[in-house]
């Protein structure tokens, strides 16, 4: 069993980045994260994006973001897994390296959103849900997550302020992320004043989609200066329609993946958490799922307090404020946690000692957890 | 594992209203998601036929066969179903 250490991080300021195509975008990401590393000499390269084929009408997709950094030679590995592909295929890369079958690899997430009109990146995100019994009636993730938080609001009691809190949370945060896409605090009251997306969810529930592209280089040496060690990777699934789990508002699949890492992660010094959020309601009930809260508690907690007295939760503004580039989403909190614990987040002044990043794909059909050491 | 047919009326257990789709059903919003308990089996679909403001979890379904969507005026026509409230003192 081989060491893993994080040798070279990356990330584009996600927006409207209509300059560059899919692979240029991927590439720059990669050359900047290659040349941090040092240059080595880069094996395999895993392709996190959630829309390559459908959007970009692109297989092969590691093979043309290769040719824009002259490796001819380097094994093109494409990874779907909806909004967790980025957490996949770093997952992935952990195992390849781990198993000494090769010495260094990199990851790329990118997506494209706004190539896109929104209704075709509705249905993009729509085919995390079984594309028969699901997408093709009409629900949409937007849809199901709406479902989820109507039963949550009702089984605890709670009220729309209550969901609210997630966004709140998050733009504080992301005010103070120069990377952010959404760079402003927002109040309860225009939160409740922006139009439904799919009742009871806002428009500030939902996680706007960004163009983007965030790149690793990951080594089984450690060849730079500066490097952390990726710990412990896990990926969980869970092939249950939301209609049939016992308790379709805890998330088993992100519960299996984390909860163990988080056990290792376990120790003094300050932890730095990631949760993906494409909507607040898949925020609030990862952190109850992973046992950061107890049931129906994840709201009023995060009203309190209480995750960021104990923890950094989503420094970056998640993906509420720093933008939701899909499938690119987790390789962005990678870059963003390692960057906490190397002490390069220009957001944060604080001294991490460790971090677990966790992808989610769908509802709860993947989970993906990434732990990370100074 | 072998195919179950399942009853034609059920229990709306929740509903949400959605305002942004997949471009083959923009011309149909805002669309009603709902989950339907069939005996047990649960399943998601549209509901139509419904007062929104006077929908609620706990209301009697039946599953009514529609139209989805259609590809363009000579291209497919997708039908399935789809679940409406069952009016209690009116005629099926």
């Amino acid at each position: 069993m081989e060491n893993v250490y994080l040798v070279g991080a990356s990330l584009i300021k996600p927006g409207r980045l209509y300059d560059a195509s899919f692979s240029q975008l991927a590439g720059r990401a990669l050359l900047d994260a290659w040349s941090e590393a040092g240059n080595p000499e880069i094996e395999a390269l895993f392709v996190a994006s959630s829309s390559a084929e459908v959007f970009e009408k692109q297989h092969l997709s590691g093979s043309y973001i290769l040719g824009e950094l002259g490796l001819r030679h380097t094994a093109p590995v494409r990874v779907e897994g909806g909004d967790a592909s980025g957490a996949l295929a770093i997952a992935l890369a952990h195992h390849a390296l781990v198993s000494g079958m090769y010495r260094c690899v990199a990851v790329v997430g990118v997506d494209k959103p706004h190539d896109m009109p929104t209704t075709y990146v509705t249905e993009l995100q729509s085919m995390a849900l079984d594309t028969h019994f699901e997408r093709h009636i009409g629900a949409t993730l937007a849809s199901e997550a709406a479902l989820l938080a109507n039963m949550y609001m009702k089984r605890y009691g709670m009220g729309y302020e209550d969901i609210a809190q997630w966004p709140i949370n998050m733009h504080e945060k992301g005010s103070k992320n120069p990377y952010a896409y959404m760079r402003r605090k927002v109040d309860l009251k225009s939160i409740i004043e922006s139009e439904h997306v799919a009742y009871p969810l806002r428009l500030y529930d939902v996680a706007p989609h960004v163009d983007g592209a965030a790149a690793l280089v990951l080594c089984n040496e450690r060849i730079a200066d500066s490097f952390v060690k990726v710990q412990s990777v896990r990926i969980a699934g869970n092939n249950a329609y939301i209609t049939e789990r016992d308790n379709p508002l805890f998330f088993d699949a992100v519960r299996s993946a984390g909860v163990p890492l988080l056990k290792k992660a376990d120790g003094t010094g300050p932890l730095s958490i990631s949760v993906h959020d494409p909507y607040s309601i898949i925020g609030l009930l990862q952190l109850e799922s992973l046992g950061l809260a107890d049931l129906g508690k994840a709201p009023i907690l995060l009203r309190e307090g209480f995750f960021d007295s104990r923890y950094l939760l989503n420094m970056s503004g998640g993906a509420k404020a720093r933008g939701n580039p899909l499938g690119a989403s987790s390789v962005y909190s990678t870059v963003e946690v390692a960057w906490e614990l190397l002490g390069k987040a220009p957001y944060l002044n604080e001294h991490v000692e460790r971090g677990v990043v966790f992808g989610i794909g769908g509802i709860d059909r993947i989970g993906v957890g990434i732990l990370m050491t100074r | 594992m072998e195919p179950v047919e399942l009853p034609r009326r059920g229990t709306l257990i929740e509903f949400t209203v959605v305002y942004q789709t997949s471009p083959q059903f923009e011309k149909q919003r805002p669309l009603v998601i709902g989950i339907v308990d069939l005996n047990g089996a649960r399943v998601v679909g549209q509901v139509v036929d419904a007062d929104v403001d006077r929908l609620k979890p706990g209301a009697e379904m039946e599953l009514v066969y529609r139209r989805y969507f259609s590809d363009g005026r000579y291209g497919i026509i997708y039908y399935g179903y789809k679940f409406r409230p069952v009016i209690t003192g009116g005629h099926d």
